[in-house]
C-alpha cells in the first residue's frame, strides 16, 4: 500500500508539469489563427476534452459489460468513476464550445450533429449518475451497468439521426473550417497528451477514493456490529 | 407450456386486468387529447403555418401519454406486490420482458389510434390517404418506444420518484427514435413518397433491433434481486 | 478586444472546473483518511485488555 501512492503522486506531478507545458505551447508556440483570431485557441481545450469525454463513456460501456459478465465489484467502480470524470470533461466541452462559437459565428449554439450528440451524451451521464443515486444498493450496479451499455449504444444512432436531420434543416454554420498549420498540430498533440494524463490521473485518483470509501464503509459496518453485538 | 403460450398468458393477464377498470387507458387517452388541445393554444398559428409543427405535436402527445402506460407496466406490479409472483413464473426474463413490452405496445397503440382520430378532427387533416406509410412509421416508432421504455419501467419501478426517473431514463435514449418518427411523419403528411423516407425508416428499424437485442442480453440482470 | 475576453472566460472556466473536481476528490480523500484513523483508534482501544 505504500508503493501505489508514490506512483500516483509522481504521475500527478508529471500531469501538472505537462499541463503547464501545453499551456505555454498554446500561448507562446502556436500561431494566432488568421480568420478566427486569438479565440481559436479555445480549440486546444475543446477538442481533447471532447475526445476524452467520449472515451470515458466508452470505458463506462466496457466496464459495464465486464461487470455484468464477471460480477466483480471493481468493474462497477471503474464504470462509475469513468462516468463522473467523463461528465466533468463533457461539461468543459459544452461550455467551451459556445464560448468559442459566439465571437466567431455570432451564435451560442448550433444544432451541429457533434455538439448536439455531445449534449445528449452529457444528459446520459447525468441520468447514469442520478440512477445510481436513487436505486437500492442491491440493484444499483446491475441497473447502472445496463444503462451504461444502452446509453453508449445510443450515441452512434443519435449522431446519425441528428446528422440526417440536419441535412434537411441546413444551418448557417457549415464545417468548422480550420486551417491547421504544423506548429498548431504540435500544440494540439501536446494538449492531447496533457489532457490524457489529466484524465488518467483523475480517473485513478477517483477509483482509489471510491474503493477506499467502500472498504471504509464495510469496516465501519463490521465494527458497529462488533460493538453492538459483541 | 410453450414460450408463446407463456407470453400470451402474461399479455392476457395485463389486458384483462386493465379491462376491468380501464383506468390507465382512459387517463392516457384523455391526456393525449389535452396535449393536442394545449399545443394548439401554445402555437397559436394559422392552419398553413401549423403544418410544420403538426408531426411534432402528434408525437409529443404519443410520448408523454405513452410514459403513463409505461410507468404502470412494472409500477402496478410493484404496487400490488405481484412482482415476486411474476418472477416466480417459469418464464425466462426475456419472456417477461417481451410480454410486458407487447402489453405496453398494445395499450400505447390503442391510445395512438384514439389520438389520431381526435387529431383528424381538431386539426382538419385527412389521414386516410396516408394510412399505410403513417401506420408503418407509428408502428416502428411505438415499437422503439416500448422496447426501451419497458427496460426502464422495470428499473424505475423500485425507486421512489418512479415517474420522474422513468422520464429522464427514456428521453435521452428516445432522441433518435423521436427525430426519425417526427421527420418521417412530417414528410408523409406532406405527401412525399415512401422512397424519400427510406433513410428514416432505416434508422427506426436499426433503433428497434439494437435495443431489442440489448434488452434480450441484459433484462435478466434487471430481474435479479 | 472582445475575443480575448471569450478566450479568458473559456480558459478560466475550464481551469475552475478541473480545479474544483480535483479539490473535491482530495477533500473526500482526507475525510476518509480521518475516518480510518478513528477506526484505528477504536480497534486499538478494544484490543487493549
Amino acid at each position: 500500500m505504500t508503493r501505489k501512492p508514490n506512483f500516483l503522486a509522481t504521475f500527478k506531478l508529471i500531469t501538472f508539469f505537462m499541463m503547464f507545458i501545453a499551456l505555454g505551447a498554446i500561448f507562446f508556440y502556436a500561431p494566432v489563427e488568421k480568420t478566427m483570431g486569438i479565440v481559436q485557441k479555445i480549440f486546444y481545450i475543446h477538442v481533447p476534452s471532447a475526445f476524452f469525454a467520449f472515451f470515458a463513456f466508452f470505458i463506462t460501456f466496457v466496464a459495464s459489460i465486464l461487470y455484468l459478465f464477471k460480477k466483480e465489484h471493481k468493474w462497477d467502480v471503474i464504470a462509475f468513476c469513468a462516468a463522473e470524470i467523463g461528465l466533468t470533461f463533457c461539461t468543459i466541452v459544452l461550455i467551451t464550445g459556445p464560448i468559442w462559437a459566439k465571437p466567431i459565428w455570432n451564435v451560442w449554439w448550433t444544432w451541429d450533429p457533434r455538439l448536439t450528440t455531445t449534449l445528449i451524451l452529457w444528459f446520459t451521464y447525468v441520468v447514469y449518475l442520478m440512477l445510481r443515486g436513487v436505486v437500492r444498493e442491491n440493484q444499483r450496479s446491475n441497473f447502472s451497468a445496463v444503462f451504461g451499455i444502452i446509453g453508449f449504444a445510443n450515441v452512434p444512432i443519435t449522431f446519425f439521426a441528428i446528422r440526417m436531420w440536419r441535412t434537411i434543416h441546413p444551418v448557417v454554420i457549415t464545417a468548422k473550417g480550420l486551417n491547421i498549420s504544423v506548429p498548431m498540430k504540435h500544440t494540439l498533440l501536446l494538449t492531447f497528451i496533457a489532457f490524457g494524463l489529466l484524465f488518467s490521473s483523475l480517473l485513478i485518483s477517483r477509483i482509489r477514493l471510491e474503493k477506499m470509501r467502500v472498504n471504509t464503509g464495510e469496516i465501519k459496518a463490521l465494527i458497529e456490529d462488533k460493538i453492538h453485538f459483541g | 407450456m410453450s414460450f408463446i403460450q407463456k407470453l400470451r398468458a402474461i399479455v392476457w393477464k395485463d389486458l384483462t386486468s386493465e379491462l376491468r377498470t380501464k383506468e390507465m387507458i382512459l387517463s392516457m387517452c384523455i391526456f393525449s387529447f389535452l396535449v393536442l388541445i394545449i399545443f394548439n393554444f401554445a402555437f397559436a398559428l394559422g392552419l398553413k403555418t401549423l403544418q410544420g409543427v403538426i408531426p411534432g405535436i402528434l408525437w409529443v402527445a404519443f410520448i408523454f401519454s405513452g410514459l403513463m402506460g409505461l410507468s404502470r407496466s412494472f409500477g402496478a406490479e410493484r404496487d400490488r406486490g405481484t412482482l415476486p409472483g411474476l418472477l416466480l413464473c417459469p418464464v425466462s426474463p426475456w419472456g417477461i420482458y417481451l410480454a410486458k413490452m407487447i402489453g405496453v405496445f398494445i395499450f400505447t397503440a390503442i391510445m395512438e389510434i384514439f389520438t389520431l382520430s381526435i387529431f383528424t378532427i381538431l386539426y382538419n387533416v385527412n389521414l386516410l390517404p396516408f394510412l399505410f406509410p403513417l401506420g408503418l412509421i407509428i408502428f416502428l416508432g411505438t415499437l422503439g418506444f416500448s422496447t426501451i421504455g419497458t427496460i426502464f419501467s422495470a428499473m424505475s419501478a423500485t425507486t421512489k420518484a418512479r415517474d420522474v426517473i422513468l422520464s429522464i431514463l427514456v428521453f435521452p435514449i428516445a432522441v433518435p427514435m423521436i427525430i426519425a418518427s417526427v421527420q418521417a411523419t412530417g414528410m408523409i403528411l406532406a405527401g412525399k413518397p415512401l422512397q424519400d423516407i427510406l433513410s428514416w425508416l432505416k434508422i427506426l428499424v436499426a433503433f428497434d433491433l439494437v435495443f431489442l437485442l440489448l434488452a434480450y442480453l441484459t433484462f435478466g440482470f434487471i430481474m435479479e434481486e | 478586444m472582445g475575443g480575448t475576453a471569450y478566450l479568458f472566460a473559456a480558459f478560466s472556466i475550464t481551469w475552475a472546473i478541473i480545479f474544483f473536481y480535483t479539490f473535491s476528490i482530495s477533500r473526500r480523500q482526507k475525510s476518509l483518511e480521518i475516518q480510518i484513523d478513528k477506526i484505528r483508534e477504536i480497534l486499538e482501544k478494544s484490543l487493549r485488555p
